[in-house]
């Protein structure tokens, strides 16, 4: 958290040589690439330099976001990816996610929050007491009720204890 | 907060202000306790403190013997420093000191007959890595076993001090006196100011501040570091290697108290013996606070140290008064120093 925005951004990214000589940081390409990210997810904060910790739960969340997406990676597990944020940072991460969704990856979204998951899921799995239930597609008939039955306990119809 | 292009954080003057207000604070509340007990001596706290002023700066004797002291302060406080920033608390600076000190004297006495232009060099490589690897095994014990650092540093340090103890009262001792023999004339580190004990380590500690500076905050093995020092976990979720990292650090820490050691035999004593360091390696914990961990800041809070103690030196002298002042001015500062730590997070919370 006393990372700055620019450190946190490349946290997972200096394997990549663009931002090394040897060993050697070349800083001002860490800070282009923090501007960017900056720029295109609309990170709200003071400049590139400042520490992480003096951004919003929302800008936060915004950045690591946007330091794992910069990866490219196949596999996304985003566990409670809004939990505590404000609406427009909530609405901007689930349409960042969905981006990501249509670009074909594929994201594991684990949430407590139903209406987040009936936004963003094509497909879900209810757990109860450690156990998967069950597993619904959202664009099946009676999906919702599919879960409601799910959750307090009763396994779906049809497939095996 | 300007948004420099190159620096990481605010501007570099604003930092320096931020970083050194906590051990401003600090310096000021402990001469405050100390300045207390000196009145209740029955000594002027002024008279006192010009008299520690004068024996530091004075003049070139005082100078250049701060500076000299300056040498082990530094490379130990940067072997704090370095293990700090990973989140390892390094108590073993005075340990790897020694380590670095005997095996300064084991090449340095030369039976093993290197020649003579490659005797110095082969000193201070082997001071630094018998050092670093001494500080490389609390570094795996820890990774691997998760044994606590604190402990098994300090632990450490009496293995490296009482088998000093036992190479000059044994093996080495010249008689019955404890001390080893004297190194050759040619593993010495040169005197830079004829008259004086002003030697070449004081160049070796800056170079190397210079180094730890650059390695800490201009490399991704520096990055890594901090990024383990302020949250492991995250470290180990984007893929770093933390315990190779942590080991590897400790290993470079080790190293440069190792110089410690060896410049205090090269340049100072040219023989192993017990008072080789006044606890140096436990002094260096203070100074890499004050210092904030930041190498750079560092050699001033190395220098400010070693003044203190040469002062106190002069203070003794000249007005009588006993050198544990200058330990309780120690204990106050460091004291004074984590209470304004405290401080400074709750001022940065509010």
């Amino acid at each position: 958290m006393d990372f700055s925005v620019a450190e946190n951004a490349v946290l997972n990214g200096l394997h990549q040589d663009r931002f090394r000589i040897g060993p050697f940081l070349r800083r001002h390409l860490i800070h282009d690439e923090a501007r960017r990210l900056i720029e295109s997810y609309h990170i709200r904060t003071s400049g590139e330099s400042a520490p992480v910790r003096t951004l919003s739960g929302g800008n936060q969340q915004k950045l690591v976001l946007a330091r794992e997406t910069a990866r490219d990676p196949a596999v996304y597990v985003a566990c409670q990816p809004t939990r505590g944020l404000d609406l427009a940072a909530t609405e901007q991460i689930q349409w960042e996610l969905i981006q990501e969704r249509d670009r074909g990856k594929a994201i594991m979204l684990i949430s407590t929050e139903l209406e987040e998951l009936f936004v963003l899921a094509n497909r879900i799995a209810v757990l109860y007491r450690g156990e998967i239930m069950g597993f619904v597609r959202l664009d099946e008939p009676n999906a919702k009720d599919q879960i409601a039955r799910m959750m307090t306990g009763l396994r779906r119809k049809g497939e095996a204890a | 907060m300007g948004a420099s292009g190159t620096g990481d954080g605010p501007a570099l003057g604003e930092r320096i202000a931020k970083g050194l207000r906590a051990p401003v604070l600090a310096v000021f509340a402990a001469v405050a306790v100390v300045s207390i007990v000196l009145i209740a001596l029955g000594v002027n706290p002024l008279i006192a403190y010009g008299h520690m002023f004068r024996g530091a700066f004075g003049d070139a004797a005082g100078l250049t013997e701060t500076l000299v002291k300056t040498v082990p302060l530094l490379l130990a406080g940067l072997a704090v420093a370095l293990a700090f920033r990973c989140g390892f608390w390094n108590i073993g600076a005075e340990g790897q000191l020694f380590v670095g000190a005997l095996a300064a004297v084991g090449v340095g006495i030369n039976d093993l007959g290197l020649p003579s232009p490659i005797l110095l060099p082969a000193v201070i490589l082997t001071g630094f890595v018998a050092a670093g690897l001494w500080g490389a095994i609390a570094g795996f014990l820890k990774v691997r076993f998760g044994a606590n650092e604190i402990l098994v540093t300090l632990m450490m340090n009496y293995i490296a001090i009482l088998g000093a103890s036992y190479m000059i009262n044994g093996p080495w001792a010249i008689g019955l006196i404890p001390q080893s023999r004297d190194i050759d004339p040619a593993a010495a580190l040169p005197i830079l100011w004829s008259g004086t004990r002003l030697h070449a380590g004081i160049l070796i500690a800056l170079v190397s501040a210079v180094l730890v500076y650059v390695l800490i905050f201009r490399t991704r093995f520096g990055f890594e570091l901090r990024a383990i020092g302020h949250n492991p976990e995250a470290g180990l979720a984007v893929g770093m290697p933390v315990g190779r990292n942590v080991i590897l650090a400790l290993f470079l820490a080790g190293g440069f108290a190792g110089l410690a050691g060896v410049g205090e035999v090269s340049g100072i004593h040219h023989a192993m013996m017990e008072s080789i360091s006044p606890g140096y390696g436990y002094m260096a914990i203070v100074v890499a606070l004050i210092g904030g961990l930041h190498p750079l800041l560092m050699v001033v809070s190395a220098f400010l140290f070693s003044a203190l103690f040469i002062g106190a030196d002069a203070m003794q002298r000249t007005v009588g008064l006993s050198t544990a002042m200058i330990w309780l001015l120690q204990g106050s500062l460091v004291l004074a120093l984590l209470a304004s730590r405290v401080l400074n997070r709750y001022a940065a919370k509010g």
